[in-house]
Formats: structure tokens, sequence, C-alpha cells
């Protein structure tokens, strides 16, 4: 079940918008924060609260890259290879990563910790190689960096925000 | 009539309505534009781009005038890039052309595309032969393809998408006409798009997957293999198949269709096109059920009674003991002693004949065609007198038609009815108003709901003549409206009796009772009396005679009959249930309405048939089926032993008793003589839909099954007793009954049809409408009413709300409603023949309320005890948001026996004491015992 | 450029705070705009600064705003906040380093609308961004340059954020739409254009981050002032994504008209270790490449478009005389085929046959007729693709083959020369 507090900001939410449905993507944010993933319950929680149809929800958290329907790891690490940070070495920073995690893009580490997906532009082209942290950009990154920054997420020296990208604007709503 | 647009396609000049789509105006000419996502019946996508064609404009110069070259003639400005014919309307002037290298190149390229990944398993796919991608491949395809093939996509081979669909992803083309039905059509929007680009499918997310009783629709506009019915699958090549021209044999929306057979077996039924009546669509219950036919079951000779067992006779030996038998009990006890009861399901023709050979033959009015509970429904002639004027197409009402609809739930019920009103309502904009005691899917596009309490709808109906008859503006003789002139009120009799009757009903009066607020009921009222159509439809949930009695007059006093787009619906049971009473199956009604009575009319039909006709009035179903009232019975397609299991003692006391039917029902097990009769599909005939349509269905094979068709046999046993009829076929005795019943007099060949089907037609349909079927018959016939007879006259019959009494029981302990709900899957005798469909009937069940379920300490899922005055059953209790507060919502027909354990009268709600059952089951020890019925 | 008036974090560091914003002259140009001016009038002000817009597509926002039906109301302004386009972080910078100019940009173009809420379409992974914009939003509420009866007047608006969830086609403005409506973001049907019939199908507006933030500045100095920067058809200040092979990759605000080389060469600091450019991609991954022919090519929207490519949202990446051009199209149509929505046949089915045979060609698994198939699979989805992102995939085909045909023959000639 989804905690009243999600509820809540979900009917905080409904206000903004002119249909209920127009709420899915933070709603989806937010049950994903709470499960982890979209699983079947989130769904169908997510489809009762904003009166859709659930297969409507389903479809919808299949198109977005944002939205995992499979379990992910505590820390989605995003790296950009695409073709500007390329340019710069992030094909063999990502290289790296994925050795040092010893993952293929897309997998999760087998203590649950560490999802690695080499993405698409993430708008920072010009600070590449770089890598998001559950949303949250390091930039200019080299090996070492990344080797250090893992390790320290891994022993808990590091925090990062939690998967849901809806946080920091709930965040600013409230300070 | 808005001015027409002209437009030049490939040099054929056109003109259109303004709004036209150039995919659409090209179909006028013959030009085909092949589509794949384009369906005529749903928005334009645009998606499939397979439509690609020139367009150009004429161009205009700075002065805004159109420029003219050296001819004279305008100079055209064509866009630079392609459009989308299924996209873009026309516009005066504007030149397509559909055949340049352009638009060829275009199309060899998208269907290269749509090809990278399509499998080339035509030779396995149910689709093969036709299928819109396979044939416009051949039409406009590149020869060869080019794409690596280690690259295509592979998915898993087909995965049910519901109990009803499979999906193959690797044919789909992603064209969403799936998805875009289930929407803008069902309004059950349980398929989608999930993940995107090449990584596209369709799925489904709801519980059960793909709930919708449209489903098999989109196997029908799938333009490839990826939507198969699982149980078309592997069935047959659509080229091996014959198709019949036939009409749906289960509700009485008469959908056509065509059965597709193959070694005198149906392999599917398929919608066939019939504007007014179905479209395009048919329910998955009318696709599904039709294995009743082919079932193993069928009785496949005549049963005699010997030693008290059935056993195999011929058919002479089977009706010379008829003729003999009936003809003693004649002898010995007068004709009164027989009588013959038939279902409503059986063709006009056979029907006709039935009742004739009771009242030509042996003499008697003893017929009827209707359950003992209905002896007001549908009100004998309501229809006959005021139904909806002919003309009129539900699906097409607009904003000057106002729709009252009560006392059903057309979803299940009639889907295809639903379907129209929905239409109606959302894109005609017609003031749709719902009235009914619980929510139904109608609710969704209804201008006004009124969620009356059960019992109190003949105070609504009163209520509404009230604020009726004081509106100024609509009151005969008052209202100059359209239609509505002095004059039609000086035909109405009663109105001043009518007026003082209704006197005591205000909205202010009847809002306790009705839990209706009296300004909803003058916002009705005052609607119904300005609109300038309107259309009443009841069911048989509010169908009391004080309720239908008050419809007639609410549409009376309003004017609203006689013309097209006003008049009375009733939504009748079964596929013939109209055809039943226009053919006299009444023991007071003639064929025709005429009561027996009437001596001209006897006289008339006396002379047609050589014969004199009985005059008193006979017995009904209900006295028929009394302990003693008869010695001998025909029972024609009609169960009363398991409909009515009271009766059960009667029918075993009879000296003699015939069924004729397709199955040993529990009513034939109790014959002396059971006799085998052939289903619609091995027969031709007509049934009349509850639009009065008369609609002509033909033989699709002979089973081996020594089996006749309902008619012969009446035939042959009326020539053993003395009456040559000298039937060859349905269509002689059809001949005469545009003799004997008037209002099919105008009946013609043409409207009935050409008995030709030409199959699903992938290639012509591609401009059209996406596979289906070519319509080749007649629509059908309509019969006029009496309202649409300028000189008719018409009588205010009032009867009291308060004789509608039913659920004011003095017992306080009865403190619940029990209202009977009609679900489209139930555990009828034809729907339980198909497998495929048996998962999708619900097991027996009450539905309750979430509060009341709290205040009884019942959760959903628990064993409940249900009581009421006569009798009392134990099931599950569903808890659901669609039962109100006090009712209990029970689905009839999956249990017939607990049916009328707990109903007095059929069909009717009453008062129920309910309790749970949950505790008692939790304790340890055996097993849960099976729901008991008890007092029966 | 003396002054920045776009990134002006760049003169001004903690711009980002609102005291200061408002301390340098902030919110002055939305107080103008509602005193001093009806909506119209605002309106006319912008088009007469032929202000186009910063998304890629370069229409006049002045002539766009025009094309609302009169007195059709709710009207919606949405602001396209979604970048995503390979080589592009502008909209980033404004948002992060410059909020309030953006917002102040918003309030004023929403007063010209006449609409009462705007919603910020953000990407999902700017979720970061988002919170800092948020903070913003917050403040110039808390000041009453949003919410209710802003400085007084009846002007109300509220301004909501809308974090996208990854999906690059939400750049399209009807898909955006389509996303804010809790769908699946794929493209609409045009016409009706969104100005028509947009979100919630009521008359919308969609401008780019940074064609807001062109606003306020037009306002306070008026369009004369607009006028004097930049070429006559492409006036204004541009920001400019610089990256790839150059030394200082970054934002730089230009006036619309720069030349490549002084882009590349003066605020980029030139090629990497000294080499020379091989390639040009002026507008991410959406535009033709150019060859290093063109860096005297002037940046304006029809310059560019002569030179035979497009400059689109102005994202310039650089590639160096050492880079692999078959490896560049293949990275491209990567993307273009990771982002098509799927709803199009043409690009659904295109970007994903395109990737197989670069693929193919990179890893010298092809024949040299491969190539022409390629060109002929690009040639084919050529103005047949339901919006601009299939459109767009083509290009990086399409150009390297046409400039650098020798690569891909090269990169399949060595594996023939291996097996063989």
């Amino acid at each position: 079940m989804l905690s009243e507090k999600s509820k809540g900001i979900i009917q905080s939410l409904l206000p903004h918008y002119q249909t209920k449905q127009s709420a899915m993507i933070p709603a989806l944010y937010l049950a994903q924060k709470e499960y982890g993933h979209l699983t079947e319950e989130a769904i169908r929680e997510v489809a009762a609260v904003l009166e859709v149809d659930p297969t409507e929800v389903w479809g919808v958290s299949g198109f977005y890259s944002l939205l995992y329907d499979a379990p992910v790891g505590r820390y989605v690490l995003h790296i950009c290879d695409d073709l500007p940070c390329a340019l710069r070495g992030a094909e063999k920073f990502a290289d790296h990563v994925c050795r040092k995690l010893g993952v293929k893009s897309g997998q999760t580490t087998p203590d649950g910790m560490f999802t690695l997906e080499r993405v698409m532009c993430l708008g920072a082209c010009d600070k590449a190689p770089v890598m998001q942290v559950n949303l949250e950009f390091y930039e200019n990154m080299t090996p070492e960096q990344a080797d250090r920054l893992i390790d320290d997420l891994r022993s808990g020296k590091a925090t990062a925000p939690s998967i849901s990208a809806l946080d920091p604007i709930l965040d600013g709503r409230d300070g | 009539m808005a001015q027409l647009i002209t437009l030049t396609i490939d040099g054929h000049e056109v003109s259109v309505p303004p709004g036209t789509l150039i995919a659409e105006a090209a179909k006028r000419v013959g030009i085909e534009i092949p589509v794949f996502c384009y369906h005529p019946k749903l928005e334009p996508v645009g998606m499939c781009r397979m439509c690609l064609v020139e367009v150009g404009t004429p161009r205009r110069g700075k002065d805004g005038q159109i420029e003219v070259d050296a001819e004279g003639r305008p100079v055209i400005a064509m866009m630079p890039k392609l459009q989308t014919a299924c996209t873009v309307p026309v516009s005066p002037g504007m030149v397509v052309k559909t055949n340049t290298k352009p638009v060829q190149e275009a199309r060899a390229g998208m269907l290269a595309f749509l090809l990278t990944s399509h499998p080339l398993d035509c030779p396995v796919c149910d689709k093969g032969g036709e299928c819109p991608l396979q044939e416009l491949t051949f039409a406009y395809g590149p020869g060869v393809s080019r794409f690596p093939v280690e690259s295509k996509l592979q998915f898993v081979k087909p995965v049910p998408l519901g109990g009803l669909i499979m999906l193959d992803r690797e044919r789909c083309i992603l064209c969403s006409r799936c998805i875009r039905f289930q929407e803008e059509i069902a309004d059950d929007p349980v398929l989608a798009f999930k993940n995107r680009g090449r990584g596209m499918e369709i799925v489904t997310f709801s519980n059960p997957p793909f709930d919708s009783k449209w489903s098999g629709n989109t196997t029908d506009i799938c333009p490839v293999g990826a939507l198969t019915s699982r149980d078309f699958r592997f069935q047959a090549r659509p080229w091996e198949l014959t198709n019949t021209a036939s009409v749906c044999p289960h509700c009485s929306v008469g959908c056509n269709i065509a059965l597709s057979h193959r070694y005198r077996e149906i392999r599917r039924v398929m919608p066939r096109e019939n504007d007014p009546v179905n479209e395009i669509w048919i329910c998955d219950k009318g696709r599904f059920a039709h294995h009743f036919v082919n079932s193993p079951d069928r009785l496949s000779s005549p049963l005699i009674r010997r030693n008290g067992q059935l056993e195999p006779a011929s058919w002479d030996e089977a009706l010379d003991l008829i003729a003999q038998r009936f003809g003693e009990i004649k002898a010995q006890a007068g004709p009164d002693a027989l009588g013959g009861l038939a279902g409503d399901r059986a063709p006009n023709e056979d029907l006709y004949l039935f009742q004739k050979f009771f009242r030509a033959v042996v003499g008697t009015n003893n017929v009827d065609h209707r359950t003992p509970a209905e002896s007001c429904w549908p009100s004998d002639d309501m229809i006959y007198r005021l139904g909806v004027a002919s003309g009129t197409d539900l699906g097409k009402l607009g904003k000057d038609t106002a729709i009252f609809f009560i006392g059903a739930d057309p979803d299940e019920e009639q889907p295809v009815l639903w379907l129209k009103l929905k239409k109606s309502a959302q894109k005609g904009g017609a003031a749709l108003i719902v009235a009914n005691g619980r929510p139904t899917k109608l609710d969704r596009y209804a201008r006004y709901r009124l969620r009356y309490r059960y019992g109190s709808e003949a105070h609504l109906v009163a209520a509404l003549l009230n604020a009726v008859l004081s509106h100024p503006r609509s009151l005969p003789p008052a209202n100059e409206g359209e239609g509505r002139s002095k004059e039609f009120a000086a035909r109405l009799d009663g109105l001043e009796a009518l007026r003082a009757a209704v006197a005591a009903y205000t909205p202010a009066q009847v809002a306790e009772e009705t839990g209706i607020a009296e300004g909803d009921l003058n916002t009705v009222a005052r609607l119904l009396a300005e609109s300038p159509g309107l259309v009443i439809l009841f069911g048989r949930e509010a169908a009391t005679p004080a309720v239908v009695h008050g419809l007639a007059n609410l549409a009376l006093v309003t004017g609203h009959v006689g013309r097209v787009n006003n008049g009375l619906v009733a939504l009748l049971r079964h596929n013939n249930s109209q055809g039943a009473a226009d053919m006299g199956l009444f023991p007071d009604r003639l064929p025709g309405y005429a009561p027996v009575s009437d001596a001209g009319a006897r006289a008339r039909l006396s002379e047609l048939w050589g014969a004199s006709l009985p005059e008193k009035p006979g017995l009904g179903t209900a006295q028929m089926l009394e302990w003693g009232t008869l010695k001998g019975l025909y029972v024609l397609g009609a169960d009363p032993a398991a409909e009515y299991p009271g009766s059960r003692p009667t029918l075993e006391a009879l000296d003699f008793l015939v069924v004729q039917d397709l199955f040993l029902t529990p009513t034939a097990k109790l014959a002396h003589v059971v006799l085998p009769a052939q289903s619609f599909a091995e027969r031709s005939g007509t049934f009349t839909n509850t639009e009065r349509r008369i609609q002509l269905f033909y033989p699709a094979f002979n089973l081996p099954l020594d089996a006749r068709p309902d008619w012969q046999i009446l035939n042959d046993l009326a020539a053993r007793m003395g009456q040559s009829f000298g039937y060859a076929s349905p269509s002689d005795i059809m001949a005469e009954i545009r003799n004997a019943v008037p209002i099919y007099q105008d009946l013609t060949d043409l409207e009935l049809g050409i008995p030709q089907s030409k199959g699903r037609r992938p290639r012509s349909s591609i401009i059209h409408l996406g596979t289906r079927f070519d319509y080749l018959g007649g629509l059908g016939h309509q019969w006029p009413v009496m309202a649409e007879d300028p000189q008719a006259r018409f009588n205010l019959a009032w009867i009291a709300p308060e004789s509608d009494s039913r659920l004011q029981t003095p017992d306080s302990e009865l403190s619940f409603v029990l209202a009977p709900i009609v679900r489209l899957y139930d555990r009828g005798t034809l729907i339980s023949k198909s497998d495929i469909l048996k998962p999708l009937i619900p097991p027996l069940h009450v539905a309750l309320n979430e509060d009341d379920a709290a205040a009884l300490g019942i959760t959903d899922g628990d064993r409940v005890q249900v009581r009421s005055a006569q009798g009392e059953i134990e099931t599950i209790a569903h808890v659901d948001g669609l039962a109100p507060r006090g009712v209990i919502l029970y689905p009839i027909d999956l249990d017939t026996a607990t049916d009328c354990t707990l109903f007095v009268d059929g069909a009717q709600a009453t008062r129920v004491a309910v309790k749970s059952l949950a505790i008692s089951y939790q304790q340890p020890g055996p097993a849960a015992p099976a729901p008991q019925v008890l007092g029966v | 450029m003396p002054e920045h008036i776009i990134l002006r974090d760049l003169d001004i560091p903690d711009i980002a705070q609102f005291d200061v914003y408002v301390n340098h002259g902030g919110y002055q140009a939305l107080r103008k705009a509602i005193k001093e001016n009806t909506p119209d009038q605002v309106i006319d002000i912008v088009k007469r600064a032929n202000l186009r817009g910063r998304g890629g597509a370069g229409f006049p926002a002045g002539v766009k705003w025009g094309f609302l039906p009169k007195g059709v109301f709710p009207r919606y302004l949405v602001v396209n906040a979604d970048e995503s386009e390979p080589g592009t972080f502008k909209d980033r910078q404004i948002m992060e380093n410059n909020p309030h100019q953006l917002l102040e940009g918003i309030a004023i173009t929403a007063y010209a609308i006449q609409c009462r809420a705007a919603y910020i379409y953000i990407r999902g992974e700017y979720a970061s961004v988002a919170g800092k914009l948020q903070r913003a939003i917050n403040a110039a509420r808390a000041a009453n340059y949003l919410g209710p009866n802003i400085l007084g007047s009846d002007f109300t608006l509220e301004v909501y954020l809308h974090l996208g969830a990854g999906a690059y086609i939400c750049g399209e403005e009807t898909a955006l739409l389509e996303s804010l409506e809790g769908r699946l973001g794929q493209p609409r049907n045009k016409p009706p254009f969104p100005a028509a019939v947009g979100l919630y199908n009521k008359p919308t507006i969609i401008n780019n981050v940074e064609t807001l933030a062109n606003v306020p500045p037009i306002i306070e100095r008026g369009p004369e002032w607009y006028l004097s920067i930049g070429t006559e058809k492409s006036p204004g200040p541009k920001v400019f994504c610089l990256s790839g092979h150059v030394n200082r990759p970054g934002n730089y605000e230009l006036p619309l008209g720069t030349p490549f080389r002084v882009l590349i060469e003066e605020y980029g600091g030139g090629v990497r270790d000294g080499k020379q450019v091989k390639g040009i991609l002026p507008a991410g991954a959406s535009a033709p490449i150019l060859p290093a022919q063109a860096l005297d090519v002037p940046m304006d929207f029809e310059s560019v478009q002569a030179a035979g490519s497009m400059l689109g949202s102005g994202s310039v990446i650089v590639m160096d005389e050492d880079t692999d051009m078959v490896w560049a199209a293949l990275k491209m149509v990567r993307f273009f085929k990771h982002e098509s929505c799927g709803k199009c046949t043409p690009c659904r089915e295109g970007t994903y046959w395109m990737l197989k045979l670069l693929e193919r060609i990179h890893s010298g698994k092809a024949q040299l007729s491969d190539i022409d198939l390629l060109n002929e699979v690009a040639s084919t989805m050529v103005g047949k693709c339901f919006c601009p992102l299939g459109e767009f995939s083509v290009s990086p085909v399409l150009s390297s083959i046409k400039h650098f045909r020798d690569e891909y023959e090269a990169a399949i000639r060595a594996q023939m020369k291996m097996a063989s």
C-alpha cells in the first residue's frame, strides 16, 4: 500500500492540473520511491488514485527511461556515452565503471547496491565524463574519482538522494 | 446541408462534404489509398504513413486571389512533402495524386519498413488469405527484403492477451487500431502500448486481462495476424471457409453476422455490416457462443418414452404418436385441455405456425411465449402502439433528441444497444437520462442520472408525468411545438382523468419515496417536455405495468410518438421476443395484436386459414403450468422445468408432454415425445429485433442429425391431424404472414436481402473498414407502429404507482432489497456449450455495498445466507462499489434453481435478509460444503 | 561580448539568488509590462524584436503568441525545459544559475497571452536543477512576482514544475503535451496546432527556456536595442553550447551570426592537441554534419541552412581530424533509435534498420553495397516521418555518407582485405 504521506502528496499535486491523469509521472515517481520499482501493486494503486485503467499506467511506465518496472539497485548510476561525451572519453570511462562494478549496462550488482546504465545525453556535454548517482550530477569525472565515489557509497561514507526524481522539487516546495 | 467541396484526385473530379478526409474522398471515385492505421470508425492518427499522397492546393497571390495560368486554370502549388490522406481533409480545388513515383516509392518504403521484423509465417498465419499487409505487399511492396535477417526482432510466439484473444507480437505492426477501438468505441481502455520505438508492444493490465465484452472486434480490425481469437486459431484457412449470412441468435439487438463454416462446422462468427443495427461490431457473446450448434449434445433423433425410458424412434412413429394422443385428448377433454408453450428464440415462421397449429388445428387459444412472471411484459401491445417510429437509428440520435433510459444495464443485456446509445450521447450530443437503482456503464454518458430507490420506479414516472403536465410549453393542447400540435392532443383520450390521477404525485411529494430531489425531477421533466425528440427505453428491472403505462403516458402527453426519433423501446430478452409477440403467441391476441375477441380479425384469419378459430381467450403460461389445467402440452424451445422448477409437478402429471428442442433439457427429460429441432445455422427464417426490424438468416449447412426445422415438424403434424398446410419452405410461411399479420404486409424480399456473403474483403476493405464482411443483403424491414398512423387515437390508461407493492413488505426483518441483474455471460443453455466462454461466467454470488458489508460483518468472498419471503440460499458475497446501500445485487441465470428459490415473480426485485456465514466456515473441520440450495 | 544578456551569472555570480537578481534590476521588466503595457502591446514589442525561438525551429515567438484564438480561455503557457539534444546544455545553465530571468520571462509572457497557469516541463534527469528552480519559484511567489494579483494587478499566475521521466521525444511540443497530460510522449497530429488546441485541448503557447529568458531584456530595453544585436533576420544574443574536441567546452553567449570559427577558436580555445577540425555538428545530433570548410559560416538560422545544415538549438559539437565518422554516425543513430517514440513506421523501423546497418559497417561485416542501402533507407525516411525526430535521425547518416563516404568504404575494405 502506498503510504498516506505519498497519497497526500499526490492529492496535493492534483489541483495543479486539469485532469487527474496529468499527475501520472509524479505519482509514478512517488510509487517508485516507495516500492523500489513499479510493482503490479504500485501500478494498480496509482491507477486507482488517478482514476484511469491500470493498463494506461502500465503502458506509461514502459515509455520513460526513468521509470522502472523491474527492481533496480539502491543507487542508479547513469553514465552518458553519447557522441559529445564519447568525444571526451566517456566510453572508456563507462567501460571502467562497468569493470569496477562487474556489471554490464542495465545490470545491477549482486549486492543490490548499484544499477549501471549507459544513457543518452544528460545535458552536461561540456563536463564529460559525467555520471549521475540517483540523478545527482558528478561531472568531469576521472576513473579514480568514480572508484572512490562507488567505494564511499558502498561503505556508507557517501550518500545520494533517493531514486525519486520528485524529491528535489518536493524539498524545494517545503524549504 | 453544407456545400460540397470539389477536388481532383488522379484527374477525377469528386465533390464531398466539408471535413471529408482525402482517403474517404478517393474511395468515392474508386481510388484505393492503402492504409493500415486508418479506420473509418476510429479517429485518424496518421501513424503508419502508408497513405502518403501528393497534395496541392490552388496558389493564391498577394491579393488573396487564386492565381491562374495562361489557359485560365488555377495554378496548383504542390506541398513539398507527401501528406497522409487519412488525416488531411479536402479543400476546394485541391489536387491529389495517388499514383506518382514518389507515392509509389513511399508505399514500397513503408511496406519495407513494416516488414523488417514481420515474420514470413503467412503459411501458418490465421490471417493469411485475408490479410491487408499481405495484400498490400503484393500490390505495392518491394519484391525483395533487404533487411538483415539476423536483425529481425523475435518474440515468444503468441501470448494470451486475455481469455479470448492471442497476441503475436512479431506480427504486430503497431497501428494501434485495437487500442483505439477499446478506448474510443468500447470505452474499455484495457489495451495500451508499452515501451517505445521498436520495443513497443501491445499490453493489457486489466484484471482479468483484456477485460472487455468487445475483444473479438479487435481481431476483425487488426490489419495483420497479430490478434487472433483463441476460438478460430488454426481452425481453417480463410479461403476454405464458406460464409453464410445470418443473424445473431442471442439478445434482441439482432446483430448481422456471418457464419464461417467448413465441414459442417461453424469455425467462427464474424460481424456483417448493417449500420442501423450493429454498424460493423458484435459482442463477444455473439462471436463466441456459437458452439451449441455443433455441440455433441444435440438431439440426433426423435425420442419416445417407452416403459419409462426415452428411446430413439423414427419421425413417423413420433409424429403419429403425437397426432394420436393429441387427437385422443381433444376428443375426450376438448381442445382446451391442450396447450402450447413456445420459447421466444424460434424464428417468426415457426412461431406463427405454432400458434396456427393450436388455433386452427387443435382449436384452442392456449398458446403463450412469456415466462409466468412476464404476463405484463412488454405490456402486450405497448410497442405495437407506441414503439419508436420506423426510421429511427438509436446510434445516430443527435442534439435534438432526448433519451430516457430506465431499468436495465444494456452493457450486460444488449451490448450493441449500449454501444449505440453511448454513441448518440457522446458523439451525437443526444441528452441521455439514465434512471436506475444502481450504477451501470451507461451512466458515464448520461447528462442526468436518476438513482431511484428500488420499488419507487412507478412513483418516479408518475412524478415526471405530473411535472410534464404542469409544464406550460409542452402541455397539449397549449403546446405548439414541432409535431406536437393541438390536433395531436385532440387524439388523446383521458387527459383530464390522467391529470387528476397524477395530481398527488408532485416531484416534491415523491422525493422521499424515490430518493430523487424535486429539482432534479423537474429538470428532467422540462427536458423531456421541451426536447423535439424523445426515445424512451425500458428494461425488465423497472417494467411493472404501472411503470410501462406511465412511460407510455409520458410519451403521449409530450407528443413524443409516431415521428422518427420518438417512441418507446422495450429491452426484450431474446433474439425473437418481438417476433413472438407479433406472431400472436398470446392466449388473448391473434397474430398482429388483434384481441381474440375481435370477430373481424378472427374472420379474416379464419378465411385465410380455412378453419374456424376459438373465440375464448386461452390460458397463459402461468395457468398452463398450474397443476391440473391441461392434459397435454407442447413445448417448443422452452424449458419450464429448469426455469420455473415449481412447474415440475404439473409437467410430470401431464397425460402427454411433447418437447421440441436442440437439447435434452430438463423439460425434455420429462416428455413423452422429444423432437429434435434444427438450429438457426441449419435453416432459414426471420427474427424480429427489439427495434421491430425483421431480418432474414440463411442455412449454413446440414448436420448429420435426424433433426428437422420447427416449421416442418408442425407442418407434418398438422397434416397428420387432418389439416394440410402445405408449406415447402419458411418463405412460403412468410408469404402467408404478410397476409395474416398486417404490420408485416409491407415487407419486401429486397429488404430481407440476398443470401450472400462474400466474406472478409481485405483488399477492397483497405479503403473501407479494415477486414470486415461486405454486406450484400438488405437492411431488414422495420415495421411501422400504430402511432405512425396520423389517424390513430390513444387512450391514456392509468395504473396507480401503489400497485407496485412488492417491496413494501411489512416484514421488517427483510430489510434489504434483492435486485436481480442480468449478466452477459450466464449459464443459459446456449452459452454453456461454449468452452471458451465458460471461464468468463462468474460463479453464483451476490454483490453488496461496502457499508452494508461492514455493518453485517461480511468481507469480500465470504459465504452468506440470503433469505426472501419465499426461500433462502447460501452463496458468496462480493463487496463492491456497484451495489447501492440497502441493495443486494443478484445476477440471474447463473443458477436458475436459486433464482426461483428467492424470487416470487421472476425478474422483479424482492425483499430479503442477509447474514454472514463466514464465521462458521472459518472453524476447523471438514471442508466447507458446496452451496446448498434450500427451500426447493 | 562585453555584457551577458542571458548568461548573466557569468557577470554576476550569485544572480540565482532572488535578492541579487532583484538588486540588479530583476523583475523590473515584469513591472513595466504590467503597469505600462496591455497584453497586446507586450506581444507587439516581442514581435517587433523578432525574437526567434531558441529551441531549434527559430519561429518568431511574438507571431506564435498572436496565433491564439481570440476569446478562448483558459489558455496555458508551457515552458519547454526538456533539453535533451546531445550537445545541448544551455537551458540547464539558465535554470540553475539565472532562474529568475526565466521566471520573469514566464510571467511577462503569461501576462501577454493572458493565461493563469504555466507549466515548466523539465526533463527528469534535471531533477536537481528542478529543485533549485522550485526554490526560485517559491521566492518569486513570496515576493508577489508570481501567484495571485501580481504586483497588485488583477493578473494572477501560478507556475508549476512538471518533471519528465526520460524521453527525448518530449522535447517535441505536442509529445510534451501528451506527456504532461499523463500519457505516452507521442506527438499529436498538426494541425490543429497547440496555439489553437493544446494542453487539455485549450489554446497553449509552448516556448523554450532560452526564448523566454530573452523576454525581460526585450521589454526592459526595447525592440530597437534587441534588433541591434545579431543579424537582420536573426537578431539577439544566442547561447551556443560548445562541446566535443575543443579545449574549452561550455556555453557561450554570442550574437547570432557569429562564425563557427570565432566560437571554436576564440571562445573554445581551438581544437585539442592542436588538431584540425574534421566536422561540425551545428545542432547536436539533429542536423547534418558540416565539413571543416564550413568554419567561416555565420551562425544564424539562414546562413547555416544555406550551408546545408541547421542552426537548431545552437549546440556545436566539434570533431577533430582523427574522428571516425562512421562511428560518429553510429553514435547518433543509436541515440535516435533509442529515443524513437515508435508512433510512426519510418522512424520506428528506419532508425532500427539504420542502426543495424551501421553496426554491421562499423564492425566490418558489411559489403560495399550496404552503404547504398543505408543511404537508401535514410532517404526513404526523409519527408515521411510523423515528427521532426524521425526526420532528424537521417541527418547524421546522409551527411556523413555525403561528406565522408571514403571512410565508410575504407571501413568495409579494411575488413575485406583482412578476410582475404
